[in-house]
């Protein structure tokens, strides 16, 4: 008969349905500089999701197109419908419009995903955490429990994690729905046609020919087993559980005077939400505080941290002096591993007074470290600016990292200097900051 | 689907053999094989009913299944292999009406197949269903030999030029030692044929003939090719290893398989929808289907033939295009008599009573391919009614959207970027010129300018790619459209893009 039933299916696409995933992985790990500096991830409401286009995966080939219009990747084509010269057909998501703009990826079609701001971190700072950390004494050690949590049920899985129960009773309302075709198809009693589908080891098809050449019942009653289909299989889900307690504390410090202007601080802010967010999930019990200041310091939330423009003078100091005397008061070093991260543009009012504030942080009070990022748009040089007395006063070396300046503190002298000049260094200069290995003797 | 179902499918099975018959069209045994969506999914993703394995084959699936998913009820697309016999795909949960519509369209794919002069070639130059199921079994073990990076990197490169095949599918495929031979030779007889002669012995012209033949000694290739895949195969100095080889012959012997049946597309699709129309108008007659099953019918119909703003929708447009000719032929609306009486207000009356449109439609889906069809009928008249246009895209400033509008609605203009697409098929010409540039091996490629640029980021990557394969430089001479300030073209110059493995490099002439 010309019509008949195919034969078994292998679900060969998932394999390379899933190869393809991993690609766009990769390109999107490419594409993450772009993707931290967009503004609208640090300012978007808490929890929310970040969205990333995500584009497939093209082989490229010679093909027409426009050499002036590299970025965009217009098309052009051939349609149907009434509409005159001029008349709008569609509309796309174009590049400029989302964050994270995977730019120079050959690619056509969007699949729009969202990722966690998780994701984008994991993604992005692999094998990043808190530089010259140490084991401290008296409260609760550094632990790094890592566990791993049962959370719901998937479709797709290895064996290991197979959810019996759920894919059995699947198995079985299959059994009967088979049984009950069979009835159904053939006319036959109900253990005639349970004894086909027992020979058929619950392939329908097969069980169909028997019962079509004629099959004796074999059993006096039915007795339901199983029969699984790819679409039956239930995994558990599991979630990686990290249970950290760790007794370190992060003073994050950001100039907010006159000079920094909405782009430094942009800048300055992207850099600190990246941290902090990483600190967050990497260490559980980390303490995160915020001191802006501009001729004077204080402490403000978290929120008003990341919103608030203010204006004035500058004296970096203030904000050294402040963080000192807390740690002196609330975070001693012999319990507490301290950080500092501080943002400025490097105008200072008082930078001597700034450096001796420094000394006194890394050789009295032993912080774990001070970093520092002078944000310098457009490249200007800037001889009289911080990072320059840093470099002159304090024990560091200078070298150059990824197109950008960086001055490390020698050995016992945990300083790090970057001086960052846009967009695209704030990946790699948090990559410093959070350079792991770094003091380690 | 049950036994009942299966019987009632194979006996209207006979019953639209018999009614293709009856409508003259050629028939043989075709194979219906039911299978599950996602069986369907993947041989459409695959290409196939079973590939080799390859990343991209598993984007395509993901993309086919997220818009099935999206779609409920019923999978109204159709796959017909042109083996033999042929094969057809129907969907287990598809309702009964659709497999039967499905069935009464590969049996206009099937005549086509038979009877298209370009399409029996096709069939007759290779069993590539079978081909592709032992590929899949070869190229396993590729991948599990020479490892997966390896084994993707090598189809991504031959990917990249695959469609670089020659204008002539069925013309001889001469290996370059015998075509030399054959090209020198054949100047040699032209320098005896002028030394024959008593006079004007042109002592310039056997020169330039003499130089020309040194040159072709050793030249590689002797003459521009633009089987840019097989030339590689044969002359890269990478070397390529043998395992390699198999690989870009199965994707360069598949692309053929496909190109042959991309130049006819449109009349191949157009005449399964004239055919599936008339087999379900007489299913109906004969009662084999009822009311309300002719109805769903006709949703789906709608759905198939439903206009597509972005793309052309070759069911709609080639069902248009034989509908048209029926029309014109039956009333003799065509030729040079009819061409003087353009008068559109005599038209609706104009009937010479010729009846000769079924004739014409069984001569067009016999004789021509999509390029000629469109040469031929694609008039003014017929453009403006199939509401054909042309679009653009361009970033809407405001919302950073991309905005997709009509570029073009007139008729004249859209015929000749019919024409040129038609010919090409979006592939642009491009030449190996040399396979032994700089003295050093390197691959020289010349972009033969037809309008319009290449896309700068796409052939980066595809040097990229042609590198992988060749291991020497390789160069690409291609064009830049110089513009003036309203950013219309004021003149064409030339550029030579190199790739030497580590950079980049972009030269103008």
């Amino acid at each position: 008969m010309p019509v008949r039933r195919g034969s078994e299916y292998k679900e060969k696409g998932k394999r390379d349905a899933k190869r393809h995933r991993e690609k766009q992985k990769q390109a999107i790990k490419k594409e993450i500089r772009k993707i931290i500096s967009e503004s609208s991830i640090i300012t978007q409401k808490k929890g929310k999701k970040v969205k990333i286009p995500i584009r497939e995966i093209v082989i490229p080939d010679f093909r027409p197109g426009n050499r002036k219009d590299e970025g965009e990747n217009t098309r052009s084509g051939i349609g149907q419908g009434s509409g005159k010269k001029g008349a709008v057909i569609g509309r796309r998501p174009g590049s400029g419009q989302q964050p994270g703009k995977p730019g120079d990826m050959p690619g056509e079609d969007y699949i729009e995903s969202e990722v966690d701001i998780e994701e984008v971190i994991s993604l992005m700072l692999e094998d990043l955490g808190l530089p010259n950390l140490k084991e401290k004494e008296d409260r609760a050690k550094l632990e790094t429990v890592t566990g791993f949590r049962i959370s719901g049920i998937t479709r797709s899985g290895p064996n290991i994690l197979l959810e019996k129960r759920q894919t059995g009773k699947r198995g079985i309302g299959r059994f009967y729905a088979y049984l009950e075709t069979l009835k159904e198809e053939t006319g036959k009693d109900e253990l005639t046609c349970y004894t086909a589908l027992k020979e058929a080891d619950g392939i329908l098809g097969e069980a169909l020919n028997l019962l079509e050449e004629g099959i004796e019942t074999r059993f006096s009653q039915v007795e339901p087993f199983p029969i699984f289909d790819s679409e039956d299989m239930r995994y558990m889900n599991i979630k990686e559980e990290k249970t950290r307690h760790s007794n370190a504390v992060i003073f994050a410090m950001m100039d907010v005077s006159a000079s920094m202007t909405t782009d430094k601080k942009y800048l300055a802010r992207s850099m600190l939400f990246w941290i902090n967010e990483f600190l967050k999930q990497m260490y559980e019990h980390v303490e995160v505080r915020f001191i802006v200041h501009h001729a004077k310091a204080r402490f403000v939330d978290e929120d008003s941290f990341f919103k608030t423009g203010e204006s004035g003078g500058t004296r970096c100091a203030e904000a050294y002096k402040l963080a000192r005397s807390t740690i002196e008061s609330q975070y001693p070093t012999d319990t507490w591993n301290v950080y500092l991260f501080h943002f400025s543009d490097g105008e200072d009012w008082d930078s001597e007074a700034t450096i001796s504030e420094a000394k006194k942080l890394i050789d009295d009070i032993k912080v774990n470290m001070l970093g520092y990022g002078e944000i310098r748009l457009n490249g200007r040089p800037f001889s009289s600016g911080l990072k320059n007395a840093f470099e002159k006063e304090l024990n560091v070396n200078s070298v150059e990292i990824d197109e950008m300046d960086v001055i490390v503190g020698k050995k016992e002298h945990p300083f790090l200097g970057i001086v960052i000049k846009d967009k695209d260094h704030i990946l790699p200069a948090i990559q410093e900051f959070l350079k792991k290995e770094r003091w380690r003797s | 689907m049950n036994r009942k179902q299966i019987d009632r499918l194979n006996n209207i099975e006979k019953e639209i053999s018999k009614i293709a018959q009856e409508m003259g069209l050629s028939t043989t045994e075709t194979e219906f094989e039911i299978v599950s969506s996602r069986k369907m999914i993947e041989s459409i993703a695959y290409r196939f009913t079973s590939n080799f394995s390859h990343w991209s084959f598993g984007r395509d699936y993901d993309k086919q299944k997220t818009l099935y998913e999206h779609q409920g009820a019923g999978i109204p697309y159709e796959t017909v292999w042109n083996s033999i016999p042929p094969k057809a795909f129907l969907v287990e949960t598809n309702p009964v009406i659709l497999n039967i519509l499905v069935m009464a369209h590969v049996y206009g794919h099937v005549d086509f197949n038979l009877e298209n002069k370009y399409m029996r070639s096709a069939a007759d130059y290779m069993d590539l269903a079978r081909e592709a199921r032992n590929a899949e079994k070869r190229f396993r073990e590729y991948e599990r030999e020479y490892g997966l990076d390896a084994y993707e990197q090598t189809i991504d490169s031959a990917f990249s030029v695959c469609w670089h095949l020659p204008p002539d599918l069925l013309g001889d495929q001469e290996d370059e030692e015998a075509y030399r031979e054959r090209l020198i030779n054949l100047k040699t007889e032209r320098i005896r044929g002028i030394q024959k002669r008593e006079f004007h012995q042109d002592k310039h012209e056997i020169e330039k003939l003499k130089s020309e033949i040194s040159k072709l000694k050793h030249k590689t290739p002797p003459l521009p090719v633009y089987d840019i895949l097989r030339y590689v195969m044969d002359h890269s100095p990478k070397p390529l290893e043998d395992w390699q080889k198999d690989i870009l012959s199965t994707i360069r012997e598949q692309t053929m398989f496909f190109e042959f049946q991309k130049r006819c597309k449109l009349l191949n699709e157009g005449w399964a929808t004239y055919v599936h129309l008339q087999i379900m108008r007489r299913l109906y007659e004969k009662k084999l289907i009822t009311p309300e099953e002719h109805m769903e019918f006709s949703s789906f119909h709608a759905k198939v033939t439903r206009e597509n703003p972005q793309s052309l929708n070759w069911y709609r447009v080639g069902l248009k295009l034989y509908e048209d000719l029926i029309y014109r032929w039956n009333r003799g609306m065509h030729g040079k008599r009819f061409r003087e009486t353009k008068d559109p207000d005599k038209w609706t009356t104009y009937n010479r009573k010729h009846n000769k449109g079924i004739e014409k439609i069984f001569e067009v889906r016999k004789n021509y391919t999509d390029r000629m069809a469109i040469e031929e009928f694609f008039d003014e008249e017929f453009i403006r009614d199939a509401e054909i246009y042309l679009w653009n895209e361009t970033v809407d400033p405001q919302t950073g959207e991309i905005k997709q509008f009509i570029a073009e609605d007139d008729p004249v203009r859209i015929k000749q970027v019919l024409k040129n697409y038609f010919s090409l098929y979006g592939t642009p010409v491009i030449t190996i010129e040399d396979g032994n540039y700089n003295n050093n091996r390197e691959l020289y490629l010349r972009h033969e300018f037809t309008g319009q640029e290449l896309n700068p980021m796409m052939e980066s990557g595809a040097l990229e790619n042609l590198y992988y394969l060749w291991g020497k430089p390789i160069h690409l001479e291609t064009v830049e459209i110089d513009r003036n300030k309203f950013g219309e073209p004021a003149g064409i110059r030339k550029l030579l893009h190199s790739w030497d493995g580590k950079k980049h490099s972009i030269e103008k002439f």
